[in-house]
């Protein structure tokens, strides 16, 4: 990896979304405060302009995590005043941020709403293999305040809040384990194949592969994405991609 | 770092309409959408398939009949935000009409095929089976692209048919059925033929048919009663003709 083959990689550009219709704000207000727009193309993406590590690995952490089918994909939107909310609500988001693809569930802090008011929610509903697929890949992205999506209608399970991942520097790699309310933190290690699937799918990512993944990418303030950075953390993966296996057969079998 | 497209956007109202057959379930399904842009004088409406809003023929041509008097109002003259809070305003009972919103607009025909793909297409993709109902989807639409006047699940006089041509001045009913998709029982279909048969005769009426033949070769139920069908409407000198003919007329005009 080095910084002329990034920036060659950086000369094919991005695509980019244009948001043409507000749909809804957050159930829950958080850091980011991203709202849901209809975009060009007629999917709905959550839109946010501001992450806590810069916009770049928001972005790029999705781009890996739909990969490897654990995470919504992610596209650059560009927000124009047209297309906001008349009311000013979401005048945050105006501009170009990164839109996560909007699949529906809940997160955990909304699972436990649920639980406190009295609602049914059926822990047991969450899928064993899909929760070790995203602890494989929160492992190796090195993701701090993770976060998931559950569907309770599937037992599905998502990675989702990217803003800080993807450390500049590899340090250890400790198992990311996210917390789904009432569901044993354990849950995972009974799908050991599964795991151990999607750690081989961590390990054929080639150093090429990563480094296309951090390419074509905006570089506004907010996105914190200059080449050098980005590079430092393609290289940091590459690394810790090399201790993902180990990482994840200890807790497998703890 | 704006796009040169989120440059050119400027602002323009949609609407949906929805329809719920019964007020009090409540439990409204979206059946089409309606785009206002006035600096570009457009105003149309997209609608998902009829026979994909309800099986029932009789609340088919119903919602049908809305929909496209709905949209010769909005060719006629292109109509403004206001209309479409007329409309939310004036549609409370079966098929009502969401307060508009508002939506960014370059190229309004791009964007009418986004909103459908948001709020009506079918999710995964893919042709839908070849159903009665979805044959008839195309036969009304065919004529109609042809100018005619046609009318969805209409009565004339005691008897319900599935298209009815100019039923104002002339009518002309239309018998449409499908052997192009499977199904386990064919008697349905049989009976359908024969209520058309015998609705013309009491009618003293020239009807049409229009039949999707059998897709699977070997489906010899379906072979069976496709040629019995035939053999009735041919006694009685129905012209029947393939869906594919509507089209090629559409397109020889």
């Amino acid at each position: 990896m080095d910084l002329d083959q990034l920036r060659a990689y950086d000369q094919a550009g991005y695509r980019t979304l244009e948001a043409l219709t507000h749909v809804r704000a957050p159930r829950q207000s958080t850091h980011s405060s991203p709202h849901a727009f209809i975009c060009t193309g007629g999917r709905t993406y959550w839109v946010k302009r501001s992450a806590q590590h810069g916009l770049v690995v928001e972005l790029v952490a999705a781009r890996l995590g739909a990969a490897l089918k654990v995470a919504p994909t992610a596209e650059v939107v560009d927000v124009s005043p047209a297309a906001a909310p008349e009311d000013g609500a979401a005048n945050h988001l105006l501009g170009v941020g990164v839109g996560i693809e909007d699949r529906g569930g809940f997160n955990p802090r909304e699972l436990t709403e649920f639980q406190n008011e009295g609602q049914v929610y059926a822990p047991g509903v969450v899928r064993a293999e899909a929760r070790a697929a995203v602890i494989v890949f929160q492992t190796w992205v090195g993701a701090e305040d993770s976060q998931v999506l559950i569907d309770p209608t599937t037992g599905g399970v998502l990675s989702i809040d990217h803003g800080a991942c993807l450390p500049e520097a590899p340090g250890g790699v400790q198992v990311v384990v996210t917390d789904i309310p009432g569901v044993p933190a354990t849950l995972g290690k009974d799908a050991p194949q599964s795991a151990l699937e999607v750690v081989s799918q961590v390990e054929a990512f080639s150093d090429d592969a990563i480094l296309r993944v951090f390419a074509g990418v905006p570089d506004a303030p907010e996105w914190n994405s200059a080449a050098e950075r980005r590079l430092r953390m393609a290289e940091s993966l590459s690394h810790r991609k090399a201790r993902v296996r180990e990482v994840i057969s200890v807790w497998l079998q703890s | 770092m704006a796009t040169e497209l989120a440059r050119q956007q400027h602002r323009g109202f949609y609407s949906l309409l929805r329809w719920r057959s019964d007020a009090t379930r409540d439990e409204p399904r979206n059946v089409a959408v309606l785009l206002i842009d006035e600096a570009t004088d457009f105003g149309e409406l997209r609608a998902a398939p009829i026979s994909a809003l309800s099986p029932r023929l009789h609340e088919q041509g119903l919602l049908d009949a809305m929909l496209a008097g709905l949209n010769d109002r909005m060719r006629q003259a292109p109509p403004a935000r206001e209309f479409l809070v007329r409309l939310h305003d004036a549609l409370e009972e079966n098929l009502v009409a969401t307060e508009p919103r508002p939506v960014a607009v370059a190229d309004p025909h791009a964007v009418l095929d986004d909103l459908y793909r948001a709020f009506l297409a079918r999710r995964g993709g893919g042709g839908r089976p070849m159903t009665q109902g979805v044959v008839l989807d195309r036969v009304v639409n065919a004529y109609r692209k042809q100018g005619r006047d046609v009318h969805r699940g209409r009565y004339v006089g005691d008897f319900i048919f599935h298209a009815v041509l100019d039923p104002d001045s002339a009518p002309q009913p239309i018998e449409v059925l499908s052997f192009g998709a499977a199904r386990k029982d064919w008697t349905p279909v049989e009976r359908d033929a024969g209520h058309f048969l015998f609705a013309v005769e009491q009618l003293q009426l020239r009807g049409r048919a229009v039949i999707q033949p059998p897709s699977d070769e070997g489906d010899e139920l379906a072979s069976a009663t496709h040629m019995r069908v035939r053999r009735w409407l041919d006694s009685r000198e129905v012209p029947i003709q393939h869906p594919d003919e509507l089209l090629d007329v559409q397109l020889a005009l």
